[in-house]
């Protein structure tokens, strides 16, 4: 889990960063984060703000970002016996991250998952805060600039800042969370192993051939 | 009125989340049973897919990508995999516009 929750922290901050710089006020960027609690939606989010798009074309993207949060549910479902009041923690605590963490636990238990869940929740909303108070005190100019980090890591810290760099080291997380599905599966000496490694390696070269 | 927008957001963001959770209470037939197997590597592979491609960088990434998957893959340790993936992925940037 740790490294999620130290992958996760650049992200949180990056996204306070642009939803503060899209005009939104602290408020209303920590409320995102505590409400929709889902990185991806709220990153182009922050993006549409700042284009000004309507408030139809705000949720109807964030719904189609988010479809994909059905089959987790349905999948989560089927590995675990969840009862009909735990169901609506379960759903808001309910993202990629959590749910690959679970699905790839040896033990796949709802304890598990709602541990990993809400460790995600704070450092995501504790990330944001601090992403948000920072976006403050660094009216202009480079993030790294400012605090006197050498070259590089500046570069790399204004890179988070806007953005643009996040969403990388978020679909590392991901690689990282494939292949050890991946491996799992392979371990379990199950025929869908060779599927899953399979469907990575189609992924990769589709990467490559783009 | 952007208040009313980011509750509206977590409303289709919440339904979904839990429609899923409410249909697994169903028994699926084996196809289904079989087909929701694949949804982590089917759907982690479209979130990392777009990641990958960039204007001006995509051999770093896919190099670092690549790096972090075979670790992941001989080592089985999530943070060694993504200590690599992250020090290949800065090191060649560095290099690249240096």
């Amino acid at each position: 889990m740790l490294p999620l929750w130290l992958g996760m922290v650049p992200f949180g901050a990056a996204y306070a960063v642009s939803a503060r710089a899209a005009g939104l006020s602290l408020f209303e960027t920590q409320l995102m984060s505590l409400v929709v609690f889902s990185g991806g939606a709220q990153f182009s989010a922050a993006g549409l703000f700042a284009a000004n798009a309507s408030p139809f074309t705000l949720v109807a993207t964030t719904f189609l970002i988010n479809a994909r949060h059905l089959l987790y549910g349905v999948s989560l479902g089927q590995l675990m016996p969840v009862t009909w009041r735990q169901r609506f923690l379960v759903a808001h605590l309910l993202t990629d991250e959590a749910y690959g963490v679970t699905f790839g636990s040896p033990a796949r238990s709802l304890g598990f998952f709602l541990g990993a869940g809400s460790s995600l929740f704070f450092i995501w909303n504790l990330s944001t805060l601090v992403g948000a108070l920072l976006s403050r005190l660094v009216p202009t100019g480079g993030l790294g600039h400012r605090l006197h980090l050498p070259a590089g890591v500046s570069r790399a810290a204004d890179a988070a800042a806007e953005g643009l760099a996040c969403p990388y080291c978020r679909g590392l997380c991901w690689t990282v969370g494939a292949s050890s599905l991946a491996g799992r599966e392979r371990r379990a000496g199950r025929p869908a192993g060779g599927r899953s490694r399979a469907a990575f390696g189609a992924y990769l070269t589709r990467g490559r051939a783009e | 009125m952007t208040i009313v927008t980011i509750f509206l957001m977590a409303l289709v963001t919440y339904l979904p989340r839990l429609a899923g959770l409410s249909l697994a209470r169903l028994t699926l037939p084996p196809f289904w049973t079989r087909f929701l197997r694949f949804v982590p590597v089917a759907v982690f592979a479209a979130l990392i897919a777009p990641a990958l491609p960039s204007a001006d960088e995509t051999p770093i990434r896919l190099v670092a990508a690549a790096t972090a998957a075979l670790v992941l893959w001989r080592v089985r340790a999530l943070w060694l995999g993504l200590l690599v993936g992250m020090v290949v992925f800065w090191g060649l940037r560095a290099l690249y516009n240096r």
